[in-house]
């Protein structure tokens, strides 16, 4: 039950967050462009920022294989760049967590930090293989502003519910530690 | 030397480098169909995009049908005097039908160029970062799609086919940044047709550029633009847009037009495949 809860759950909460971007910017487009510059709604990075933090690193890294490539195939059919954009903030937040505790707004200010490498790195790599022509400037200027004003108001309102859904995945687990060592504690 | 190669950190870091710019390239040759793999997690995806876009769709399909209903009347009176129209106008197509008719039988001619057959899809998901400007289909290569077939939405040319899965499909719009798969050959049919061709799109005004204008008859502000159905899968007749502005390109030597879209590029949710019947000479 345990080891199917483990599993299951960071899945769910990964394949919606993705299917949930793209229904946001297929229907919501209008809105998305504001004044101050295109919001690219990141819920997919939020939720697996989230997730590193809690599981277990060699998990984490299959996981972000896996939905790396799925992102990659899905949405553009160029592989490669969120399978490398997940697998880098995976790292980063698995050297991070050893010092920081992940509360809601220590949350809300690391994404904004991890966000910025997302976006400079995927604008790179569109920008090396050239299928895009902007210069940094303007991409600074009309993406990266709007699209991290817009995730970290994401990440404040859903940051909550999504730290108590993968909290639930380890809680079981650390009754279950404690039940085995009351048992051992009782052999003894 | 030694060193380095006995960092283990430093060798991960290598081959994880190599295979991601080996798997970015082989993903960018452009191929007919795509890996197994992908296709089937692309369809995967594609369904389970449905159960998100589905309730959705429906909603915003409720408030449209309101919305609808309050200004019933005003439409009415319009429609009524267009009516009245459409009757004369019905009367001269019959006319011109059958003598078009007529002509091509006279002329032997098998399918021309304004034939089509159309497929109607719902759109499933849209690329969140649109650095590719996809919508994603749910119409595949099971219901007859085919890489480069162009795709419309409402009254308008939105783009063309760029990936087909089984039971979904990805379409490029005209609004991409990539200059190379955008191009559309069109044309402005006055006195004299103009021909030229539809290589970018301006963000921040909302329209598309025509460019490589051969001709130097003088277009007029309003005209209707159109595909030519020369080159590719595109057949002749489908609207882009109207003309909106008309100026000189960066040399001073051709005309270049700027093309208000027919079609909404971001609000689109129902999309028309179209399937050219006369067959290109690639084919």
């Amino acid at each position: 039950m345990n080891q199917w809860k483990k599993v299951i759950i960071p899945i769910v909460i990964l394949y919606v967050s993705l299917l949930v971007d793209g229904t946001i910017t297929s229907f919501m487009m209008n809105q998305l462009q504001t004044s101050f510059g295109l919001m690219i709604p990141r819920l997919f990075i939020l939720s697996s920022i989230i997730l590193a933090f809690h599981l277990e690193p060699r998990h984490m890294y299959s996981l972000s294989l896996l939905f790396g490539f799925i992102y990659d195939s899905y949405y553009s059919g160029v592989l490669g760049i969120y399978m490398a954009v997940l697998m880098i903030l995976t790292y980063v937040i698995l050297h991070i967590r050893r010092v920081i505790e992940p509360h809601l707004l220590i949350l809300v200010l690391l994404s904004i930090i991890l966000l910025t490498i997302n976006e400079f790195f995927v604008f790179a790599i569109y920008r090396v293989i050239d299928l895009t022509a902007i210069s940094a400037q303007t991409f600074m200027a009309e993406r990266l502003g709007a699209t991290l004003t817009f995730n970290a108001i994401l990440m404040l309102v859903l940051g909550y519910p999504l730290i108590k859904a993968v909290q639930f995945i380890n809680k079981d687990e650390k009754e279950n530690s404690k039940k085995t060592q009351r048992m051992l504690n009782i052999r003894k | 030397m030694n060193q380095f190669f006995t960092n283990k950190k430093m060798i991960i870091l290598l081959i994880s480098v190599i295979l991601f710019v080996s798997v970015l390239s082989l993903s960018l040759r452009s191929s007919e169909s795509n890996p197994f793999l992908q296709q089937v997690t692309n369809d995967v995806s594609a369904v389970m995009g449905r159960a998100f876009s589905r309730p959705i769709n429906a909603v915003t399909g409720l408030f449209d049908s309101v919305s609808d209903l309050q200004n019933t009347y005003e439409e009415n009176q319009r429609l009524k005097v267009e009516i009245d129209r459409i009757y004369e106008r019905q009367a001269e197509l019959n006319v011109l039908r059958d003598e078009n008719k007529r002509l091509e039988e006279e002329l032997n001619l098998q399918s021309s160029l304004t034939d089509y057959r159309t497929i109607s899809g719902t759109v499933i998901s849209r690329s969140p970062d649109t650095w590719i400007d996809q919508i994603i289909v749910d119409r595949g290569s099971q219901d007859g799609v085919e890489v480069g077939m162009p795709v419309m939405s409402g009254n308008g040319l939105i783009g063309r086919i760029s990936e087909v899965n089984p039971t979904s499909s990805k379409v490029v719009l005209l609004t991409n940044v990539d200059q190379t798969s955008n191009r559309v050959s069109s044309e402005i049919v006055m006195d004299e047709v103009v021909y030229g061709l539809i290589s970018g799109y301006d963000r921040e005004t909302n329209r598309l550029i025509m460019s490589q204008i051969t001709s130097t008859t003088e277009i007029e502000e309003e005209e209707l633009v159109s595909t030519s159905g020369l080159g590719g899968a595109i057949p002749r007749g489908l609207v882009i847009g109207e003309v909106d502005e008309v100026s000189m390109d960066s040399f001073g030597l051709a005309q270049q037009v700027y093309v208000t879209p027919a079609a909404d590029f971001n609000n689109i949710r129902f999309v028309t495949i179209i399937h050219r019947l006369a067959e290109s000479e690639a084919d």
